[in-house]
């Protein structure tokens, strides 16, 4: 070994501490940033791969009713129609036993689990169902775990009838129950006839077009398939549209690794910023080294490739660490959020591509981050390199330091105010380890801030909900049997009713685009609705005086995507009638996500006048005094036996209590706040580490100021005292800028959030009390990072201080 | 008359990759109250080891060493702490004084560290020992702010805040010109006469000379040991 990889070394070994120090600041960085592109990259490529293997239809279409297989040849034939696939699917009622409550789920039935087409539905253990047999959708068996063979009881129109468990199965597209899903059952066509429905009738129709894939030709196929089925009568309830190449959850996930993303580079900027402030400690602590050799003849060159090699052995030992462990960590969590789409995590899937960046970053970063103090100190002239300097540094120079100074003489003891100037002593050390802890601190503020404007978005739409219970039909019923049964069930509730029917907005001769990827349904509500008013944005909402006349509310999101503005009047097509209507206002539309049907609102009165027909319910609000989701769910089921009595069918996903549809919806956005509350965590980590490197390097650096103190009679205590309160002031300092930083900083970044990411508009709130929760948790980390390094400086022997 | 310092058969030893180094070797040393006395010998020799032990910074491999009548070599690191901060006083080579503390305040510390008096009387008597030393209208400065004699004056106020009987110095000239040196010098004999035992480690045989003892180590042994006659 040549002398000069003798003193690189030397210099790696001698400084232990600080070499361990360097590489896991290194390895923070690089895990942080390895492991959030590696999450994103398998999710998405597995989620591709999931959606590719499914061969997903391209045209999803959700009837009103059931039609006829006969026309099925009619749709087949038209222009740019590759093939079909009919389904059938419907609300039914069971229970594992006679002891038992009824349950309602959704049972699916395809003509043949072994020729499927598009939306394929795979096999995930066990048997396909057969005559006599039900499988369940794997999310349910989940919820509803039976061994095989269990017997299931169904209510059919001619009775009870038991069907035998028979596998379990994967559906590409279904909710999850946790997010409002129902349970889902899956049989053969010989169920049709069990369930009472002719066995040459569909309620679903999967579609794919003649290639290659274009979504304007899809929605002109789409466009051109609906007005086939309003032909023989059939209307659609919504409509799918779907890109082969890209699962449907895209738009769920874009908004969080927009976030992931931007995290990324938080933490490989922050990572670097650790890396440099020990490097230049390094760099501040071989000074005199520096001074000697370049006195004996050594070369800038020479120095700068001595720092840059030792860095560079540094760069490789992190990258060792972090890349198991990112390629580990980034497996698991995608396969977390792989499970609420319902993909099974393909095991030992590594993301070459993050593999490639924690390589390169790893390489490439430290060197970056380093190489600005590596050039100062070999430039660095003999005579200043060999400057002692003793106890000084270069405090009390500058007017700050003065002030600092003389703020500790005000209340603080001689200790604290010995940690306060402490802090200042090293402005850059200082500066770099405010800005992660600012910066863990800052994105904790906002997430609170955002998880407390979601849950007040969502307090909010439910308060314009004054009803208790939602009752959707399946099929559309008359409206007085409707209220008169209600009345019966209680007499205390106050009922309204409202109608939905398929609607066509028309601009210009064009139809409208909503913003809603299902399409748009027109809901007829009454003009001065007591039970529901709609978020205005623009214009007002409907009022007494509009009962009977053509006016409409719509989405803002539809309206500005379209350039409507409200008093503009565009053309409404229900069923074959086309008229002219106004929009009054405009609406804040609360979808969550796009997978939802847009609604326009209508007076019902206008509706009943134009239809000629009076007495129609598509749903029915309850507004009866109910106190918690218990008793909402206790109520709701008591109902839903009510009308199961009366032979009146429920739809599962509209039929819904007000608390429940809100824990659903919370549901949601608990997976988007765990992954966020999970990077926040991250940053705080860093934050700690960086603030342990921090306390690690005053300790390394003012060993023999540790030996003076000791000198003069400083007990181990007051040694810990000292340097642990250097970390408490940086807590301090910390939580004093990231307060009023995250209050001017978090509305506007949270109503931007929660469009990217929910594509909400959402009613914002600062969340206060976590400005508590920051200061704890800064204490917290603190206390912790700051407690090993401090207990260190305080077990140095006098000796070996004044020594160093 | 019971000398302040005793010292019996000290011996240090360091043992590195298995070969022993003596260091010092069976120092016997008697200091009584209110010598002055230098100790002097060329670099390596062991006179900085043995200010060590005097001070408790560092511990003797064989012997016992007693200072104002404690017995250093039976003691632990966290005694050895308390037991300075109230029974003697360090002044360092490069002053050694905190540098996000007014001189002030550097002055107060040891105070602090024993607990004895009040906030308030531990502020008073700082700046008598500053006033004493003529540094009363620097003692909100911070080290930076003031000259190396001036930080040196500070560094013998610091060692005297606990009112010590003893102040061991280690070359506390050794950084000053030749001015300053004599003024610091001049500030030891007068704690000398106002009773403090003085142990100073010194290059400047001057210096040396102008103290009431004068032992040499050489070889890590008392090589001399002679009193002025002065």
């Amino acid at each position: 070994m040549n002398v000069l990889w003798s003193k690189i070394w030397a210099d790696l070994w001698l400084n232990k501490s600080r070499t361990w120090l360097a590489i896991i600041n290194m390895a923070v960085g690089i895990f942080s940033v390895g492991t959030l592109v590696g999450m994103m990259d398998l999710q998405l490529s597995q989620m591709d791969a999931a959606h590719t293997r499914s061969n997903p239809s391209h045209i999803n279409f959700l009837l009103r009713s059931s039609a006829q297989t006969e026309i099925l040849q009619n749709i087949h034939s038209l222009p740019n129609v590759l093939g079909l696939d009919a389904i059938t699917q419907f609300t039914v009622r069971f229970r594992l036993s006679s002891d038992s409550d009824w349950e309602t789920g959704t049972l699916f039935i395809r003509p043949n689990y072994l020729t499927q087409n598009y939306d394929i539905t795979s096999l995930n253990s066990q048997n396909w169902p057969k005559q006599g047999q039900i499988a369940m959708e794997n999310l349910s068996a989940q919820v509803m775990p039976l061994a095989m063979e269990t017997p299931i009881e169904f209510q059919t129109p001619s009775g009870n009838a038991v069907l035998k468990y028979s596998g379990v199965v994967r559906h590409p597209f279904v909710k999850p129950p946790k997010f409002g899903g129902q349970l889902h059952f899956f049989a053969d066509t010989s169920a049709l006839a069990l369930f009472g429905l002719p066995t040459t009738s569909f309620r679903q129709l999967l579609v794919q077009i003649q290639p290659p894939f274009q979504s304007e030709k899809v929605q002109n196929v789409a466009l051109t398939i609906r007005s086939e089925l309003a032909k023989h009568g059939v209307y659609v309830n919504a409509t799918f549209l779907q890109d082969p190449h890209k699962h449907w959850g895209r738009p769920f996930l874009s908004g969080i690794h927009y976030v992931l993303t931007w995290m990324a580079i938080s933490a490989l900027i922050l990572a670097s910023a650790l890396t440099y402030k020990t490097v230049s400690a390094h760099i501040i602590e071989q000074t005199s080294q520096i001074g000697v050799m370049k006195a004996i003849g050594a070369k800038t060159r020479t120095l700068v490739y001595l720092y840059l090699t030792q860095i560079f052995i540094m760069a490789l030992i992190a990258i060792l660490i972090a890349l198991p462990l990112g390629v580990l960590i980034s497996q698991e969590s995608s396969c977390q959020l792989l499970k609420l789409f319902n993909i099974a995590c393909e095991p030992w899937q590594i993301s070459w591509k993050s593999v490639q960046l924690m390589i390169v970053s790893g390489l490439v970063t430290p060197i970056i981050a380093t190489i600005i103090p590596i050039l100062q100190g070999a430039r660095m002239p003999v005579h200043h390199a060999l400057a002692t300097y003793g106890l000084m540094g270069k405090f009390g120079l500058s007017r700050f330091d003065v002030w600092i100074q003389k703020i500790g003489t005000h209340g603080l003891s001689i200790l604290q105010s010995a940690a306060l100037g402490n802090l200042f002593r090293n402005k850059l050390r200082f500066i770099l380890t405010q800005s992660v802890l600012i910066s863990a601190c800052v994105i904790f503020l906002l997430l609170m801030s955002l998880i407390n404007s979601l849950n007040l978005t969502l307090d909010n739409e439910m308060e314009r909900h004054r009803y208790a219970v939602r009752l959707g039909f399946s099929i559309d019923q008359p409206a007085t049997k409707i209220e008169k049964l209600l009345s019966d069930f209680d007499q205390n509730a106050h009922i309204e009713i409202w109608r939905r029917l398929p609607v066509e907005l028309i601009k210009n001769n064009s139809p409208i685009i909503p913003k809603g990827s299902l399409g748009l349904q027109l809901l007829a509500l009454p003009a001065d609705s007591q039970l529901y008013s709609p978020r205005i944005e623009k214009g007002r909402n409907m009022q007494i005086s509009d009962a009977g006349k053509r006016v409409l509310l719509i989405s803002n999101d539809t309206a500005q995507k379209n350039a409507i503005e409200v008093g503009d009047t565009i053309n409404v097509q229900i069923g074959t009638h086309i008229d002219l209507w106004e929009v009054v206002g405009t609406y804040n539309w609360l979808a969550g996500n796009n997978f939802t049907i847009e609604s326009v609102y209508v007076p019902l009165e206008t509706i009943q006048a134009q239809t000629h027909q009076s007495t129609i319910a598509t749903y029915a609000f309850l507004d009866t005094p109910i106190l918690n989701l218990i008793e909402e769910k206790a109520y709701l089921k008591k109902l839903k036996a009510f009308f199961n009595q009366e032979r009146i069918s429920l739809d599962v996903y509209t039929t819904q209590g007000k608390r429940e549809q809100r824990q659903f919806a919370q549901n949601q956005f608990q997976s988007v706040i765990g992954t966020f509350s999970g990077l926040a965590s991250l940053i705080a980590a860093v934050g700690g580490i960086s603030l342990s490197g921090t306390v690690a390097l005053n300790v390394l650096q003012r060993k023999r100021e540790i030996g003076v103190l000791r000198a003069i009679g400083a007990s181990e205590q007051n040694i810990l005292y000292l340097f642990w309160s250097e970390g408490f002031f940086h807590a301090i300092s910390a939580w004093l800028w990231s307060v009023p930083l995250a209050y001017f900083l978090s509305k506007s970044l949270s109503i931007q959030l929660g469009q990217i990411i929910f594509g909400v508009k959402l009613d914002f709130c600062f969340d206060w009390l976590s400005i508590i929760y920051c200061l704890v948790g800064l204490l917290v980390i603190v206390s912790i990072a700051a407690y090993f390094p401090a207990r260190n400086a305080s077990k140095l022997t006098v000796k070996e201080a004044l020594s160093s | 008359m019971t000398p302040i310092i005793q010292l019996k058969d000290v011996s240090k030893y360091y043992t590195q990759l298995g070969n022993q180094q003596i260091v010092l070797d069976n120092i016997n040393l008697e200091v009584f109250t209110g010598e002055f006395m230098a100790i002097i010998g060329e670099s390596g020799n062991g006179k900085s080891t043995l200010l060590n032990l005097l001070t408790g910074i560092d511990s003797p491999t064989r012997g016992e060493i007693v200072v104002g009548g404690a017995l250093l070599h039976q003691m632990k690191p966290e005694q050895l702490s308390l037991w300075r901060c109230s029974n003697i006083g360090i002044v360092f080579q490069f002053f050694q004084l905190l540098p996000a503390l007014s001189l002030l305040q550097n002055v107060i510390l040891p105070m602090d560290f024993a607990n004895k008096l009040t906030p308030r009387d531990r502020k008073e008597k700082a700046m008598q020992l500053l006033s004493r030393f003529k540094l009363a209208e620097l003692a909100h400065r911070l080290p930076s702010q003031v000259s190396g004699g001036q930080q040196q004056r500070t560094a013998i106020a610091r060692a005297l805040a606990n009112n010590p009987p003893i102040i061991f110095a280690d070359e506390p000239t050794g950084n000053l010109d030749e001015a300053t040196t004599k003024s610091v010098f001049d500030l030891f004999h007068q704690l000398n006469s106002d009773g403090k035992t003085i142990v100073m480690v010194t290059h400047n045989q001057a210096l040396a000379q102008a103290t009431s003892r004068q032992i040499e180590i050489r070889n890590g042994r008392i090589f001399s040991d002679s009193r002025s006659l002065n």
